[in-house]
């Protein structure tokens, strides 16, 4: 639970009847004792974990070593069991397993993950979209900290009800530090919470003074970055943009997949894209700014 | 109905124009689409459907159909964070140690040093190795591994014997090497593959990253046959 | 299906249709599909776009050949050939199968 805490610590709380609930429990044989859904599954991964989604029940269930999860999108209900004196298990069950179920529950109340950093000005944003090492991390602080708001480095949530525009939703999850983001940021080296070896070192973005914290924002620009010498920005289609955004969609439920879809594709149509070679991410801000004045959330 | 299924497709909002002329009419006899279904199709009617379905269609327009794989999409926005390392498995192998891939401070040299003292060394296999050694005793460290400041212009031999200090990332790396070798050898705990990345990862994650590296795969290089 | 589909022939009285299992999304030139179960994703471009969506489970694909000749001016052989290449591919990739 404190890995949770810890993760969660600069989301906004609420009152009230939660919408989903997750329950994280010890347990010495957590897949023999989440049995898995009656009806057919689909093998979604089976490298590192094993991910199944049972579409007659719309329950998602994930297995790794010592830990075991169900996620039953139709009651909102989420069950983790894990083997508590297995660090690597109690790490995935307040992380990685916890974020997929946290995913397919909230794409189930629309609002899709696109795997995008995200930064705002006067209530307009650029997202950095892309594979991981593309950099979109060090962009974001390096916006951040010339004084853009902050939704997030890594995941942003997505809401496209039309006929109404898109909008961003925040999702300021812990930083995790890259060799790069640290070389350029030394200073959050000193904030970061070192775990296991094989953790990646992260920090709270609650825990950064210089970083202002937005919860939502319209999308004005997406930015797909590369490296590059010299900082250059190049128009893409929309069609492009879209065919970018598609991997993140979730082969979980077809009509959630197609709404998935549908989301990028508005967002895709909604605001101009374009490449962005960089090599220094503290151009990025003057480089990046005029794409948001005039019109924003519309081509 | 053909037209219908058309328009039952996604609109695109700029794009719901039909071509500015008509299209050409064929040549010769005047032709009707034949009733597969039993109702007749008319021109207009696909027209419209078309132009509901966003599609722009113009005389000249007839483009030969294709389809492009773009690529295949993975698990992206939930599991962007890659996961860390598998655990040991269930009947974890332990390896030799520092001290037999390496100086043996009480025996002397340690019993697997001959083994991987040149590239390709024959008696690794010889001697019941897989393959052959990943490495020879000369190879450089770096940048066989990612580098670490104090492990650049290090050879493995000097890495796996301490490289004479007490440094968190001298001590991981001297563990490093003993492992990869045991994995190499045989059947290990970690593959060569999840041993490279757990030490780029300890790199980046400093100090005590470091250590807990030395101390996870001290716990695994315990001792082997011939030990 | 996580299999691509084995090779079959297509015949005039075949009636190709769409796959539950793929998600589509309209861009400017292309016609984007995704499958749920492969996660392959594919660009529709040309008259495939409109090929696609008529292949609805119901028309044969003569008659979809003899609507896609008739409404773009093109040589119905020409139409038939390119058609049948494509529904090929498509049904290799699992994205229709026949419903006759």
């Amino acid at each position: 639970m404190e890995g949770v805490a810890s993760r969660f610590s600069a989301f906004e709380t609420a009152e009230g009847t939660p919408d989903a609930i997750v329950e994280i429990l010890a347990d010495s044989e957590p897949a023999a004792s989440l049995a898995r859904p009656a009806g057919r599954s689909r093998r979604l991964f089976e490298e590192e974990h094993e991910l199944d989604y049972y579409p007659d029940s719309g329950t998602l269930r994930l297995v790794d070593i010592g830990i075991a999860a169900l996620c039953d999108t139709p009651s909102a209900s989420v069950r983790i069991l894990v083997k508590d004196d297995d660090a690597r298990a109690v790490h995935l069950a307040s992380h990685l397993f916890f974020s997929l179920c946290l995913a397919e529950l909230l794409r189930s109340r629309g609002r899709y993950p696109v795997h995008a950093a995200c930064v705002s000005l006067d209530g307009r944003a650029v997202l950095f979209a892309g594979p991981s090492g593309a950099g979109k991390s060090t962009l974001s602080l390096a916006c951040a900290r010339s004084g853009w708001s902050f939704l997030g480095d890594d995941v942003v949530l997505v809401i496209a009800d039309e006929p109404r525009e898109p909008i961003v939703r925040a999702f300021p999850d812990e930083i995790d530090l890259t060799q790069e983001s640290l070389r350029f940021f030394p200073d959050l080296g000193s904030l970061s919470l070192a775990g296991p070896a094989w953790e990646k070192r992260h920090v709270p973005p609650n825990h950064i003074a210089w970083l202002r914290l937005a919860s939502e924002a319209r999308p004005a620009a997406l930015v797909f970055p590369e490296r590059g010498p010299v900082a250059r920005l190049s128009p893409l289609s929309s069609d492009a943009a879209l065919i970018e955004l598609v991997p993140n969609v979730v082969r979980t439920d077809t009509r959630v997949a197609q709404r998935h879809l549908d989301t990028l594709g508005a967002l895709a149509r909604a605001v101009p894209a374009f490449r962005l070679e960089i090599d220094d991410p503290f151009a990025a801000p003057g480089l990046l700014a005029p794409l948001l004045e005039g019109r924003a959330g519309a081509r | 109905m053909l037209w219908e299924t058309v328009r039952g497709a996604r609109n695109t909002p700029e794009e719901t124009q039909v071509g500015e002329h008509e299209p050409n009419e064929p040549t010769g006899a005047e032709e009707k689409a034949p009733t597969g279904t039993g109702s007749e199709l008319s021109r207009r009617d696909f027209m419209r459907g078309a132009a509901a379905a966003g599609v722009v269609i113009g005389a000249d327009d007839y483009v030969k159909p294709t389809l492009k794989m773009l690529g295949v999409s993975r698990l992206a926005a939930a599991a962007s964070t890659p996961p860390p390392p598998p655990p040991p498995q269930e009947s974890p192998k332990k390896g030799c140690t520092p001290g037999f891939w390496g100086n043996n401070s009480s025996d002397g040299q340690g019993g697997g040093v001959p083994w991987w003292d040149t590239s390709s060394d024959p008696e690794w296999a010889a001697n019941g190795g897989s393959g052959t050694n990943p490495f020879s005793q000369s190879t450089l460290f770096t940048p066989f591994f990612t580098s670490h400041p104090l492990l650049v212009g290090v050879t493995m031999w000097v890495a796996v014997n301490g490289g004479g200090g007490s440094h968190p990332a001298e001590k991981a790396a001297r563990q490093l090497v003993a492992a990869y070798l045991n994995a190499s050898f045989g059947a290990y705990t970690f593959t060569r593959a999840q041993l490279s990345s757990m030490w780029t990862q300890a790199v980046s994650g400093g100090n005590s990253a470091l250590n807990a590296l030395s101390t996870l795969l001290d716990a695994t290089n315990t001792g082997c046959d011939g030990q | 299906m996580n299999e691509a589909t084995p090779p079959r022939a297509w015949m005039e009285s075949s009636v190709p249709r769409r796959s539950t299992a793929v998600v589509e999304q309209r861009a400017n030139d292309s016609l984007v599909l995704v499958h749920i179960d492969t996660g392959r994703y594919y660009a529709l471009e040309g008259t495939g776009d409109v090929i696609w969506h008529l292949c609805d489970g119901q028309s044969t694909l003569g008659h979809i050949v003899a609507a896609v000749s008739a409404q773009f001016g093109a040589d119905p052989r020409t139409v038939r050939a390119d058609a049948l290449e494509l529904l090929t591919e498509l049904s290799r990739e699992g994205l229709i199968d026949d419903a006759s």
